[in-house]
């Protein structure tokens, strides 16, 4: 490749830190710019900083020199990086080049996706258990001082449901068995969580609704699915990882486009969380079975809290649970969904 | 007084928004940092005084270093507080009373890195200024319920202006509170918080009113009240937001008429600046962009900011009086972009 330029450039030079332009011209060599006045050689071979607009050369030593035309392609090649030159032949607007870009991008997008989603189960091995659980347990305190409250069970009960939950945790084989906690919420209603790493919160409401043990045992079962497979990790990991794609691509820019991809993220998110949930509810099946539970006691239940969700929503129930389709801000399955794949599994 | 001159075109810049998301998604998000540059060189290079246009110096590693230090410092933050109770309440102070130094940081920042005819930009803001006037000013408003945002937009705006130096000339601006509380008049803004408070103590007022009387019936009092509350808050929130928006636009337009630039050689008024934004095009540009950009799937986003940009320059006036020749930069000290790149994680802008 030429490596000088013979020819002088004219222009305007300025010298540091002063907004003078003083005529001048230039002569480029190896990559680096002599400045003449007249004649006369001011600056011998100085070092490019960068080229703006093609006409801006930022010299060192806070020199700047303007030129009157902009800078030929010959010119721009001896003075700019290669690496940079490359970057601009990329930014040409140029049909062919913007189809190739484009799909390169949609290829690398969409491969980024399922990469995500193919390893976030194996991903979340790699966490730390023992964060995990720092994870579960802060957040069962924040819990504790907004939605939680203390239980107000008999002892005695809260012993009872403890003791019979051993045999699910010795079929589990979890590394490490959970704690389960029992608490009042007047906001949670009849519920329980599966924080991650643990532990398992139970209300008291939940325990009213369900009273048998063994429906009891079976919501209990559900929430070792999810502490097992590290539901909340994975849903963790994944979000995570999309929301770096999305921002890849659209939060260069800090439109209000970002927040909108957001709230798409979020979307997906859920049905995530509901696919999430359908997983935990089979392996729980499968949990019940090897104690020797009634699968069937995980149906029964299920009908109870759809039936209450029901009365509290005040929907008409032959609506209500026969409703199989979850809206999409749903974070589980609808009752009824659940009740049909629980009963096909069952058969 | 002129507009100022912006010569980017969408489909030049088409091409250097769309190298920047391949290599920001091949590189997994590191490129970024260079993209960014791109693109505000792009801008930069592309706005023009007098045929002159700007520059910008930053580089995609030092804005790079910057992220990934203040990445470092959140991790290691986020894990500290996991593990010490308590700790997130002293990452907050700490923050609080860090923030200021993160504000004039990234505005020194930011205005070092743009030059105009070889002469680079500057932030000259103090530590107690900042933290009153950016941080403490805000809160104080909000518990003012809003009636001294107009006191506060001036201390913050005037004080924004005034800091800002060409090279050794400063930026100065002349305002007085009044004007800015005339300005929240006629826009709307003040006359809005007036109206939407008075509904809220007369609602009260007639409230409590009623359960002297009819204690039994509170329920079915509530009730008859909440349609109405539901229509006050649809309704007014909606129309403080707006005018709020148009007051921030009027008081722009005042602020930018009101500065001028002083030369530091001989003390004269080297520029005047204007500002003929309009609030119903700048809403209708803004309305418009995040429909059009959605909708073609982002395609059309460098379109929408090349046209955001171009109104906001042809909006700005400046009257150039006497030698741009005369001005002079003696800082020669390089920066880094810690401040700069911290604040834009956390979200702080700092902007008029």
């Amino acid at each position: 490749m030429k490596s000088i330029s013979n020819k002088k450039i004219d222009g305007d030079f300025f010298n540091p830190g002063s907004s003078k332009a003083e005529t001048a011209s230039i002569v480029i060599e190896k990559s680096k710019v002599s400045i003449f006045k007249g004649e006369e050689r001011l600056y011998h071979l100085l070092k490019v900083q960068s080229v703006q607009n093609e006409k801006s050369i930022f010299l060192e030593n806070g020199i700047l020199f303007v030129t009157k035309e902009k800078l030929n392609e010959i010119d721009l090649k001896l003075l700019i990086p290669k690496n940079e030159s490359l970057l601009q032949n990329l930014d040409k607007f140029k049909l062919k080049n913007v189809l190739i870009i484009l799909l390169i991008t949609i290829m690398l997008v969409i491969g980024y996706r399922y990469l995500f989603i193919s390893f976030s189960s194996t991903l979340v091995y790699l966490f730390p258990y023992n964060w995990e659980k720092k994870i579960g347990e802060s957040t069962y305190k924040t819990l504790s001082k907004t939605l939680l409250e203390k239980s107000e069970l008999p002892e005695k009960r809260i012993t009872e449901i403890k003791d019979k939950s051993q045999k699910i945790f010795k079929h589990s084989k979890l590394y490490k068995n959970p704690e389960i906690k029992f608490n009042k919420s007047n906001i949670l209603g009849p519920n329980a969580l599966a924080l991650p790493g643990g532990p398992i919160i139970i209300t008291d409401d939940l325990v009213e609704l369900l009273k048998d043990d063994d429906l009891i045992l079976s919501v209990i079962a559900h929430e070792i699915a999810h502490i097992k497979e590290r539901h909340s990790l994975q849903q963790i990991v994944e979000i995570a990882g999309l929301s770096s794609i999305a921002w890849m691509i659209f939060g260069l820019d800090e439109s209000i486009l970002e927040e909108i991809v957001f709230i798409g993220i979020n979307i997906w998110g859920l049905k995530k969380s509901r696919d999430l949930e359908k997983d935990a509810d089979i392996i729980a099946l499968k949990l019940l079975e090897k104690t020797s539970i009634s699968k069937t006691s995980f149906i029964l239940a299920i009908e109870k809290l759809t039936d209450h969700y029901c009365i509290a929503t005040k929907i008409e129930k032959s609506v209500c649970m026969n409703e199989v389709k979850s809206g999409w801000l749903s974070t589980h399955p609808s009752g009824a969904e659940r009740l049909k794949y629980l009963r096909k599994n069952i058969n | 007084m002129k507009g100022i001159e912006f010569k980017g075109k969408a489909l030049e810049y088409f091409g250097i928004w769309l190298a920047n998301i391949l290599l920001t998604v091949v590189t997994i998000g590191i490129f970024s940092a260079w993209a960014k540059v791109r693109r505000l060189r792009y801008f930069y290079n592309n706005t023009n005084i007098l045929e002159n246009s700007f520059a910008y110096h930053a580089t995609g590693w030092q804005i790079f270093k910057g992220r990934l230090i203040a990445f470092v410092v959140i991790i290691i933050l986020g894990i500290v507080s996991s593990y010490i109770p308590g700790f997130s309440f002293v990452i907050f102070i700490i923050i609080f009373f860090l923030s200021p130094f993160i504000i004039n940081s990234s505005l020194r920042f930011n205005a070092r890195m743009v030059s105009y005819r070889n002469i680079r930009f500057n932030w000259h803001g103090n530590y107690k200024q900042t933290l009153l006037y950016f941080v403490l000013g805000p809160v104080i408003s909000f518990f003012s319920l809003g009636f001294l945002q107009p006191l506060f937009t001036k201390f913050y705006y005037t004080y924004y202006a005034n800091n800002h130096s060409y090279g050794t000339s400063r930026f100065s601006a002349d305002t007085t509170i009044k004007q800015y509380y005339i300005d929240s008049f006629k826009s709307g803004f003040l006359p809005a918080l007036i109206i939407f408070y008075s509904i809220i103590v007369y609602t009260i007022w007639d409230i409590a009113n009623l359960i002297e009387w009819n204690f039994d019936y509170i329920d079915t009092i509530f009730n008859d009240y909440s349609n109405g509350f539901e229509i006050l808050f649809f309704i007014m929130i909606p129309i403080i937001f707006i005018t709020n928006f148009i007051y921030r636009i009027f008081a722009r337009n005042m602020l930018l008429r009101a500065t001028i630039l002083s030369n530091s050689n001989n003390n004269e008024i080297s520029a005047n600046f204007g500002s003929t934004l309009n609030p119903a095009t700048y809403l209708w540009i803004i309305i418009t962009n995040a429909i059009i950009v959605p909708i073609t799937l982002g395609l059309m986003s460098p379109w929408a900011q090349i046209r955001f940009y171009k109104y906001l320059s042809y909006s700005t006036k400046i009257e150039i009086i006497g030698d741009l020749n005369i001005f002079l930069d003696t800082e020669k000290k390089n920066l880094s972009s810690l401040g700069e790149e911290y604040s834009e994680m956390e979200g702080i802008e700092v902007n008029i």
